[in-house]
């Protein structure tokens, strides 16, 4: 792949990349742009590992996922809301969906980072089993346990 | 505790953050990638450099390797002048073979000195380019 078409391929991707490292950042764009900005250095200087044959979504989602956990190994904690701030913003109609989304959001933050990624990428990006297992270097049994566990725990955590 | 249905719905719905400032972005990363690129080219002119001295440097050894080989073999041997009275076989060893260990040294200076003369011209080019920028 020749750097312009690297380029285009970025132009193309580069949406859902930084979208992908904005929820896992839980909205710190900054961060969330810098581990992009280092996942795609660190493709450009792979490029000559990259096979032609495998999706270049699913490359580059690798390659920032594997960034951004190493970018958590040395960073320190993020920040995520109390629960007691979810609860002064409760609307009267508990089928308020600012609220509900802010369940979700809760919920998600209080997973485990394996299951969190995994239905991030299925749910959020639209990535399938097999896909989800290359990104996160796993089988796809244990991204369908993710899957399953993870949406156990949501609709545990979650108010009727 | 939700549905399955409910939670499908809610996860289908969810307002996902979008990113922001595609062109800066892009432009930051393009910035990125003519650094690495500027990085890649120089250090691909500086092997080639360093291999380009290597050549001369072997080829200039050879030359004058075989030169003093020429010279060595030419001289008369100094074990006639030389082994009057001494009767050890290792010194008359010794002096029968001097002239190649002589030859021997000299063609580790020499090749020493070539690569040595090699790098300070590089470094003086390198020097006055960084002078004349």
């Amino acid at each position: 792949m020749t750097r312009e078409q690297f380029i285009q391929t970025v132009k193309c991707e580069q949406r859902g990349l930084r979208r992908f490292l904005l929820t896992l950042c839980r909205g710190d764009r900054m961060t969330a742009d810098d581990i992009a900005q280092e996942t795609l250095v660190k493709a450009y200087l792979a490029l000559d590992k990259y096979d032609e044959r495998s999706k270049a979504k699913v490359w580059l989602m690798k390659i920032a996922y594997n960034t951004f956990l190493n970018h958590r190994i040395q960073a320190t904690r993020y920040h995520y809301e109390d629960i007691e701030e979810a609860d002064s913003l409760r609307g009267e109609d508990a089928a308020d969906n600012t609220f509900r989304f802010q369940q979700l959001e809760q919920a998600m933050a209080q997973l485990p980072e394996t299951e969190r990624t995994t239905l991030v990428l299925h749910y959020f990006e639209g990535y399938k089993v097999e896909e989800i297992a290359q990104i996160t270097d796993s089988s796809e049994a244990a991204v369908k346990k993710r899957l399953q566990r993870g949406r156990e725990e949501l609709k545990r955590r979650i108010e009727k | 505790m939700i549905q399955d249905k409910e939670l499908d719905m809610l996860l289908a719905s969810y307002p996902v953050d979008e990113p922001r400032d595609e062109n800066i972005f892009m432009e930051q990363l393009q910035h990125r990638l003519d650094a690495i690129d500027f990085a890649k080219a120089y250090h691909k002119a500086e092997m080639q450099k360093a291999r380009r001295k290597a050549v001369w440097a072997f080829g200039i050894g050879t030359v004058a390797g075989l030169f003093m080989a020429i010279i060595a073999i030419a001289l008369p041997s100094p074990i006639e002048l030389l082994a009057f009275g001494i009767h050890s076989k290792i010194m008359l060893f010794l002096m029968e073979y001097l002239p190649y260990v002589f030859m021997f040294f000299c063609a580790i200076l020499l090749c020493y000195g070539i690569i040595e003369f090699i790098n300070n011209q590089g470094t003086n080019v390198y020097a006055n380019t960084v002078k004349s920028a």
